[in-house]
């Protein structure tokens, strides 16, 4: 499974780390780390971490992409 | 020329694309003073834009994919005009709410650190302490209004820390922010009293802008008032439309919030009962609460160019609300709108806005409620809503309970002490 997260669509409403903790976490000014990092692979394990916080994403600036 | 006869008005406009016309009216409809919840229904039953033929006229959009839409194309809508659902311009120049790109991001940067999770957490113990001592002086008594003694008190206090205000001033500075923030034409003809407390806030902030210019200190105020975009300062207008908005802001959303989440407790024992026995469960329900109960039930747009949207021609100025408490409510976004539930998962709900323009202080917003939710059951766990047949709604471009007695049952005897 690959996710990215769009930078003009993140605001830094902060909900992905609260519903997917293990795999979503900010940065310093509170918007999603992966900004930049392109498509990331999701560690096995984590994928349900990494659905929760795409639902979980009013601006709808994660993209799943599932295998 | 007659605006229904007019074929370039926006009603005539709205007619001939067959979108329904209908008088919304959340200015003066007293409807939304009683009860606004079957306003919000009955907009979403309407349509998912509809034009309501209410004061100036204005598109209404109910849904949470048009609303989302909207919001991401900043340069077809403006946010320049906030409250155009009266019928008389108001002179509000809200900051950075009112501003458009490309204005808009750099002073928005100059905010968002202050408000960041990171920032807030660091807050967060000088929160909980003066929510434990707000509470402490309640628990003795038999009741207390809780908008007065705490829903209003809570946020206001934290956010005047923030700025730097003077805290033996809070009544005073709430009193005032309130009156700017609900115009009501009703009690308040021509709006003479509302303008005067904007002013009343523009002048304190004049005055303490230019003590913490002379003599800086570690506040919210001396490090916006000496900020810089490209080398300098923020003019005068657009400073004290921050500061504003940062007080205001900052305290009568959450109040409204607050507000409401306790008198849905108050009146539902079962759902306290389950947040009082795993508060583990705050956090989701602060989000429910939030989708209910933001203390923000609209935001608005004007129309910044001719182009056509879902079928009907926009023309330059046309006016848009933008319903967040109805798109909170869409049944193509939420599974059972209509029902109440603490444990929602996922709850996207739009009560702080998206895009560009979301609540800078979202993540401050949470984190009162959740504390307040925590500290307030673990020392008053029963209540009840008292009389409310003197209060009403204020529906403006926020929302809150005009007032809420709530009678402490401490009285009930423990069943185990009963043996």
């Amino acid at each position: 499974m690959k996710v990215t997260v769009d930078k003009e669509l993140c605001t830094g409403h902060a909900r992905c780390a609260v519903a997917g903790p293990r795999f979503y976490s900010l940065d310093e000014d509170g918007f999603n780390a992966l900004i930049g990092a392109g498509q990331v692979e999701v560690p096995p394990g984590l994928e349900e971490e990494a659905r929760a916080g795409c639902r979980a994403c009013p601006e709808e600036a994660i993209a799943l992409e599932e295998e | 020329m007659d605006r229904d006869t007019d074929p370039l008005s926006a009603e005539a406009r709205a007619r001939a694309a067959g979108i329904p016309v209908i008088d919304f009216d959340i200015e003066l409809d007293p409807q939304f003073r009683a009860d606004p919840a079957p306003k919000w229904q009955e907009a979403l039953d309407t349509g998912p834009l509809f034009y309501s033929s209410a004061a100036r006229g204005f598109w209404v959009v109910t849904r949470y994919d048009l609303l989302r839409e909207i919001v991401h194309q900043p340069e077809r809508f403006s946010s320049r005009e906030i409250y155009l659902f009266y019928r008389e311009p108001l002179g509000f120049f809200d900051i950075p709410t009112q501003l458009d790109p490309p204005e808009h991001l750099p002073v928005r940067r100059l905010v968002q650190p202050l408000l960041s999770p990171a920032a807030v957490k660091e807050m967060e113990p000088a929160i909980r302490e003066l929510t434990i001592g707000l509470i402490e002086g309640l628990a003795d008594k038999p009741g207390c209004e809780f908008n007065a003694d705490f829903a209003l008190r809570l946020p206001a206090l934290v956010i005047m820390q923030q700025l730097g205000l003077p805290l033996e001033r809070e009544r005073e500075l709430v009193e005032v922010a309130l009156t700017v923030a609900h115009p009501d034409s009703s009690a308040d003809p021509g709006l003479v009293r509302q303008r005067a407390a904007a002013e009343r806030v523009d002048e304190m902030w004049r005055t303490v802008i230019a003590e913490r210019r002379a003599d800086p200190r570690d506040d919210w105020t001396s490090h916006l008032a000496t900020a810089e975009i490209d080398g300098r300062k923020l003019d005068d207008r657009t400073l004290l439309g921050l500061m504003g908005t940062l007080l205001r802001g900052g305290f009568d959303t959450t109040a409204g919030t607050l507000g409401y989440s306790f008198h849905r407790l108050g009146t539902h024992p079962e759902e306290r009962r389950a947040l009082i026995e795993d508060p583990a469960r705050i956090p989701d329900a602060v989000e429910e609460f939030l989708r209910w109960y933001g203390g923000v039930p609209l935001i608005t747009r004007t129309a910044a160019a001719d182009f056509e949207f879902h079928g009907a021609e926009i023309r330059e100025g046309d006016r848009f609300v933008l319903l967040l408490r109805a798109a909170n409510h869409d049944p193509d976004a939420f599974e059972h709108p209509c029902s109440f539930a603490a444990d929602r998962a996922p709850n996207k709900h739009l009560a702080f806005g998206l895009g560009q323009h979301r609540c800078a202080g979202m993540h401050l917003a949470r984190a009162e409620l959740a504390i307040a939710l925590e500290e307030w059951h673990k020392r008053i766990p029963d209540y009840r809503v008292g009389d409310m047949s003197e209060s009403h709604h204020e529906v403006s471009q926020n929302i809150r309970l005009s007032s809420m007695p709530l009678i402490f049952e401490r009285d009930r005897e423990p069943a185990t002490s009963r043996a």
